[in-house]
């Protein structure tokens, strides 16, 4: 029985492709379960972190913050306009050592 | 030797035949080839899974679909369409958690009563009587026995290992600040729907057009939870002070409409929406139509300086009340002198703003009404919003009274928008409570009256605060300007003469606003510190004034040295008291 060489590359060819659709449909099922995994995961690590924002901005309820703070600070209050003032109108330290430093006081250096 | 077992051919085919049956014979070959090469590698798979175990294999196999249809569904549906909401800085204000539900199957119970008796035992909310029943009612086959339970709930019930029960995990929507936010982000029902405020309305939006509301995949709101917190602490003060029917605040960005902070009290917690009184799911401060009263002057005053009628230098007689047909209008704070146009405003002279609307005229004030959008229903991203409700029919005694707001009731949120476009230049901005760039803002801003006109309405309203009925708002540095507002509620179609709506309404700062703060309060009482007073002067205008002292500072509002004295001076007003 004489088998034409067109016949053996016929052959191997379609043993190839078998093989190569074999290997590739092998190849997307892992990577499918693969990804499946990780949105599986993700979705875990998305909900664990729902949970802790959702626990961080509890924690971080002004009410609740100032009635811990009203705890050890009873005497907080709102801060007033001569506490506050532009970074270029406070005296340098050769004024502050120059003058009485005692008595600048923030009333006397708001322009 | 010749081989037994072949048979010997009986006949002998030559030629074409021949060859026919050997190119058969060939093919032949191959295809068992095939076949024997397919069985090889399923029997090769099946020695490697029997004696090359591996786990992960098997549990791939085993759930190769599932993962298929997780990998290509990897969001559930309903946290699709119930997102994150946040605030502008990024603090959560409501999410959604994975919560397990418990339920049974009463057909594969055996133990119903021993069952019954376990469960009430975890579960103590649960009856023991009403468990049993439910258990032994045949004809079902899923039961709810108790949604959102706690993780330490679910471990006990778990470990009971009685048969037909069973969890569902379920997303529960949960609000971390309680009852903060109740009215502006409302609340969702155990289906998952949102019932009121924000959640409501992140239903009704088509899907197409989600993604135009989303940031990052979430909800990003206008409000701002220091503030929201500050005008709740305020207003709640107030309320707990006067006790008034329902309270209101809000505060409002004048230069984009931003709602920073939204306020109705009483309130709820939207944690536990099966404990909240339907009553106390009104908000006030977007589905309340209220006849305002003198913050409505404002209004009257812009239209007239818009149109020429009026200017800082004239002067109207208030030395009597106006009679218009049978109806007397008279003053509150009755100066009984004529008075400038600034004195009027400060003053709150009802006498003083009817004249000048009838200067004005009824089609100009229709005209300005429908500026400020007095008519309409606001597009703001909430359910819950009146249509105001205004005259049909103008007539004189009509025209006056609305000139210091009576004979309209519109909400405080209408009220807000409009004195904001008042103070930022003349700009109308639809009031938003979702975070927008400018080109996908609800609508593009209209002017109502001009830049000139916005600059001289500062400078009264800042006189209102100086020297007029608004010095109970005036806060050191943060130069407010502003107006106060009492009306007279209705009661059996008669204004009634101790039943008030009193209100404030302030901006600052005046010379260069960037923010408005609105208190209202329904039927306030008067106490000893008010010496019995419920006008808006006296029970809103210092609770105003507190939110203003707290946010300003967190606002980054820049104090700036107090004007009163030269302000009231530049207008002849040094000796003004109200």
């Amino acid at each position: 029985m004489k088998v034409r060489l067109s016949t053996y590359i016929y052959i191997i060819s379609c043993l190839a492709m078998a093989c190569m659709v074999y290997y590739f449909e092998n190849k997307v099922h892992e990577v499918t379960e693969k990804i499946a995994d990780v949105n599986e995961k993700l979705s875990h690590y998305d909900n664990d972190l729902r949970v802790l924002e959702a626990e961080w901005s509890y924690l971080n309820d002004p009410d609740r913050l100032g009635k811990l703070t009203a705890q050890i600070h009873d005497d907080m209050n709102s801060p007033i306009r001569v506490q506050f003032t532009n970074l270029k109108d406070l005296p340098t330290r050769e004024v502050m050592s120059a003058s009485n430093a005692g008595n600048i006081t923030a009333q006397n250096i708001i322009p | 030797m010749r081989n037994p077992a072949r048979p010997r051919p009986s006949l002998i085919l030559e030629g074409s035949i021949d060859r026919a049956i050997k190119r058969a014979q060939v093919r032949l070959i191959i295809l068992g080839c095939m076949i024997l090469i397919t069985f090889l590698a399923v029997a090769g798979k099946t020695v490697k899974l029997t004696f090359f175990f591996e786990p992960e294999a098997i549990k791939r196999l085993s759930y190769t679909k599932s993962a298929i249809e997780r990998a290509e569904n990897p969001v559930p549906t309903s946290e699709k369409f119930r997102k994150s909401i946040y605030d502008r800085n990024g603090i959560l204000i409501s999410s959604n958690l994975i919560t397990s539900s418990l339920y049974c199957d009463p057909k594969v119970m055996i133990d119903e009563k021993n069952a019954a008796h376990q469960l009430a035992a975890i579960l103590p909310e649960l009856d023991e009587k009403d468990l049993y029943k439910k258990f032994t009612d045949k004809t079902k086959s899923f039961v709810w026995l108790k949604r959102s339970l706690h993780p330490k709930q679910k471990y006990e019930i778990n470990a009971l290992g009685i048969p037909g029960l069973n969890f569902e995990d379920e997303e529960k929507r949960i609000y971390p600040h309680g009852n903060l936010f109740a009215h502006v982000i409302g609340m969702v029902g155990q289906d998952g729907h949102g019932l009121s405020g924000l959640e409501k309305y992140l239903d009704t939006v088509p899907i197409d057009s989600y993604d135009k509301v989303l940031k990052n995949d979430s909800i990003v709101t206008t409000l701002d939870t220091r503030i929201q917190s500050i005008l709740h602490d305020e207003v709640q003060k107030a309320f707990d002070k006067h006790h008034p029917v329902n309270a209101s605040g809000i505060v409002m960005d004048v230069n984009t409409g931003e709602i920073l902070a939204m306020v109705s009290l009483p309130d709820f917690d939207p944690n536990l929406p099966r404990s909240v009184k339907p009553s106390n799911m009104f908000n006030m401060a977007t589905l309340g139509d209220y006849e305002l009263g003198s913050v409505f002057k404002p209004f009257t005053f812009a239209t007239a300086l818009d149109n020429d009628k009026i200017n800082e230098k004239m002067i109207f007689d208030a030395s009597h009340p106006l009679q218009i047909g049978k109806a007397k209008i008279s003053d509150y704070h009755a100066k009984n002198r004529p008075l400038s146009v600034p004195e009027i405003l400060m003053y709150s002279s009802n006498i003083g703003t009817g004249k000048i609307a009838m200067e004005v005229g009824m089609d100009k004030m229709q005209d300005y009404f429908h500026r400020f959008h007095f008519y309409d229903k606001l597009d703001t991203e909430i359910q819950e919003k009146s249509t105001p409700t205004t005259p049909k029919k103008w007539s004189e005694v009509g025209l006056v009274t609305m000139s210091f707001g009576h004979g309209l009731a519109l909400s405080p949120l209408h009220v807000a928008a409009g004195l904001s476009a008042i103070v930022n230049g003349g700009y109308y901005y639809e009031p938003t409570l979702i975070k927008r760039s400018k080109s996908e803002q609800l609508t593009q801003p209209t002017r109502v009256i001009s830049k000139k006109t916005s600059e001289r309405m500062r400078v009264l309203l800042r006189l209102v605060v100086a020297g007029g009925s608004g010095t109970h708002a005036n806060v050191d540095g943060y130069l407010v300007g502003g107006k106060t507002g009492t009306a007279n509620k209705i009661e059996g179609g008669k204004y009634s003469d101790n039943r008030v709506v009193g209100s404030f309404i302030g901006v600052f700062p005046y010379n260069d606003p960037k923010y408005l703060v609105f208190v209202v309060l329904d039927d306030p009482k008067g106490t000893p510190d008010t010496h019995g007073f419920i006008t808006g002067a006296w029970v809103a205008a210092p609770a105003v004034a507190n939110v203003i002292t707290r946010m300003a500072p967190i606002m980054k509002v820049r104090p700036q040295q107090d004007d009163t004295k030269e302000i009231l001076t530049k207008f002849g007003l040094e000796n003004a008291s109200d």
